[in-house]
Parts: structure tokens; sequence; C-alpha cells
């Protein structure tokens, strides 16, 4: 229990290390490189600054308050675990999407969030749910391509 | 010679053969139909392409716009089919079509995009049609209205299936996704307004990868309990697909430098 709480207050103290540093230094950008082609840098990136590390914090929150609930709400649920799983993969996908840097990165988290709130939409197999996630993820897939689409114009405007 | 690589890389109008030698193949026929064989008509393409692209280009448009429109009408056939097999025919011929208007760009990115979309629908698309073939030596039946519910009896088939169908359409981290975006740039760079259709394409392969998961595992099944044992073969079939498309993505780099 002590370790527990040893290690629990460390993991905090980093974390308020990390959230002064931001707020005093601007921010910074983390990239992981993947490839260049034809002068178009691949990469993955996220970038950590007050307004992103805000709304990332505001993410985890709420997601803590349903990490908890859900243990009450979803008792007795024959799919438990599949449940479990779809909710992390879809707050995973939320901070991809938060702390996005570059075009890839955002793609990641937005079509991971649309494939995830899909799953969680139908998780009672029944018809309504099924035409109410067709919609979901449909619309999503429609801000995909023209993702893409304006992807292409600002590789082709130069920015 | 061209009409030759036309047909075996089905574009529309010479594609009928692709569902119906998919239906009565066996299951190690179809997997390497659709995964090898389809792309040895790209594979002529890009040969032919490397000798005579001053008398290509003159008909590149022709080419393209069947490839692209022509996906487009298979993608609307594709959401009719009763058959899964031939479902994911058809949606192997979508896929080509765009592939095809890739190359025919004649751009350096729609070119590596077609060379990727072979690959990664190699990859998949014969992953889809294993997966099928363990449906069909369970229930003996290919039918959508057979099939339907089977996350109650096969949960972790079908998180594989769900994993299959969204490679499928193209989901960021995976080798597809790097197909669309370059096949869309090497399509904008030719003629812009062929990449309001090259989206439609992607969306509606968006539509039928989620109809494809949905039909298969959603729903209310037919049997109230089906002992369904999963073979290990079966998982490392699916894992040995899975794993060369997701990691390529890594090395990417190795292919331009």
């Amino acid at each position: 229990m002590f370790l527990f709480f040893l290690v629990l207050s460390g993991v905090f103290l980093s974390f308020c290390f990390f959230f002064f540093y931001v707020f005093f230094e601007g921010g910074f950008v983390f990239d992981l490189f993947f490839f260049t082609f034809c002068g178009l840098d691949f990469s993955f990136s996220f970038v950590f600054d007050f307004l992103s590390l805000g709304f990332g914090g505001c993410v985890s929150l709420i997601s803590s308050v349903v990490f908890f609930y859900r243990l009450f709400y979803m008792e007795g649920t024959v799919d438990f675990r599949r449940f479990l799983w779809l909710v992390f993969l879809f707050v995973v996908s939320m901070f991809f999407l938060v702390f996005s840097g570059n075009f890839f990165t955002t793609m990641i988290g937005w079509d991971g969030l649309g494939l995830t709130s899909f799953c969680l939409v139908v998780f009672y197999n029944n018809r309504v749910r099924l035409d109410s996630g067709l919609i979901t993820v449909f619309s999503n897939r429609v801000g995909d391509v023209f993702f893409l689409l304006s992807f292409f114009l600002f590789l082709e405007s130069g920015q | 010679m061209f009409l030759v690589f036309m047909v075996k890389l089905p574009v529309f109008g010479v594609h009928l053969w692709l569902p119906k030698a998919h239906v009565e193949a066996p299951v190690s026929g179809s997997m390497v139909l659709a995964g090898v064989l389809l792309k040895l008509g790209g594979y002529g393409f890009f040969r032919l392409c490397s000798f005579s692209v001053p008398f290509l280009f003159s008909y590149s448009g022709y080419i393209f716009s069947a490839g692209l429109l022509g996906g487009l009408v298979r993608c609307f056939f594709c959401l009719r089919q009763v058959d899964l097999k031939s479902f994911v025919a058809y949606s192997s011929v979508c896929h080509m079509g765009l592939a095809l208007a890739g190359i025919f760009s004649f751009c350096f990115f729609g070119w590596w995009g077609g060379w990727f979309m072979f690959f990664s629908h190699g990859l998949c698309s014969s992953c889809l049609f294993y997966m099928l073939y363990v449906f069909y030596e369970r229930f003996f039946s290919r039918s959508m209205f057979v099939l339907k519910g089977s996350l109650f009896y096969v949960p972790l088939l079908g998180f594989w299936w769900f994993v299959f169908c969204v490679l499928n359409m193209g989901v960021p981290p995976s080798l597809s996704f790097f197909s669309e975006v370059f096949i869309l740039i090497g399509l904008g760079r030719t003629n812009f307004s062929s990449i309001w259709f090259a989206g439609l394409l992607m969306f509606f392969a968006g539509v039928y990868g989620i109809y494809l998961y949905v039909t298969v595992i959603h729903g209310g099944s037919l049997f109230s309990y089906v002992p369904f044992l999963s073979l290990v073969r079966e998982y490392i079939v699916f894992f040995c697909h899975l794993y060369p498309s997701l990691l390529i993505v890594f090395y990417l780099g190795t292919f331009f430098s």
C-alpha cells in the first residue's frame, strides 16, 4: 500500500513538473520520424502545449470517471471485457486526436475514434443500435475522405 | 497485350470471370487468386509503362476513368451481393480500379500508391477469403443470411473479422491508408476533378467494409448454440496476414531511399 502511494505520488509530481514546464516554456513537439517521399515527410508527431494539455486533462478526467462508473453500470454484462477494451481504445484514440501534431496522427485519432465509437454504439446487438451506429460511422467516413482531400489541397498550396 | 492485362487485373467490363472463379475455387485457389494473380495484371502494367509511356499516355485518360468509374459502379454492385465470397471478389475489383487509376496518373505518387495498394489489398483480401473458409468449414454456407450474428459464438473471430474489414477500407496506421493517400495525390496532380470520384470511391470502400463486418458479425444468430472450435493454425494465418501490412509501414523509407 505504501509502495502504491509512493508510485502514485511520484507520477503526480512528475505530471506537475510537466505541466509547469509546458506552462512556462510554451510547449514542445515530440516527433517520431517515419519516412520521406518526394519531399513529403511522414512522421508521428505529438504537440504538448497549453491548449492540448488542457484538453487532454479534460479527456483524462472524464474518462477516469467513466472507467470508475462502468464497473457498477455494466456489471453482469456478458461481454464486459469487450466493452472495457472498446472504451480504452476510444480514450486512446481521443488522446491521439488531441495531441496530434500533423496530418497523419490526426487521421489515426479521427479514424480510430470513428471506428471505436461505432463498436460502442452497436455494442448491444439489435436493429436500432445498428442504424444509429451506421449513421455514425458513415458520417465519420465522409469526414475521413474530406481530410484526405484537404491534405491534398494543403500539399498543392505548399503549406 | 494491353487488353490481356486489363482482363487479368479486372477492369470494369472484363471482370465478370472473377466472382465466378472465386465462388467455384477452393480456399487456397481463391486466396492465391486474390493475393497474387490479380496483381500480376498490375505487374504487367508496370512493365508495359516502362517501355511504352508515349503510347499509353495518349490513352491514359480512358483507362483512368475506366478504373475510377468502373470501380464506383462495382461498389454499388458489391453492396447487393448475398454470397460473401463474391462480395469480397467485387470489393477487390473496386480496389484494383483505384490502383489502376493511380498507375495511369503517370505520377510518382500515383505509381507508388498503386504498388502499395496491390500489396496491402493482396494481404487483407486473401485473409478475408481465409476467414470465409473458416466459417464455411463449420456451417457449409457462404450466405449472409446463414452466417449473420456470429459474434455470439465466435467473439475472437469477430475481432479478427473487424480488423481485416477495417484494413480493407484503409485505416491509418496500415499500408492501405498510405496507398490511398498516394493515389489521391497522384490523381489530383493529373486531373483535379477526378479526386471527387476517387473520394466517392474511398467513401464507398468504407461503406462496404463496414457492411461486410455488420452482416456477418452483428445481429441475431440463426443458431442458438454452435460448437465452434477454433484452431491455432487459423489464428496463425490471420496474424501472418496482419503482421506485414502493419509492419511494412515502418520500413517504407527503405523503398524510397
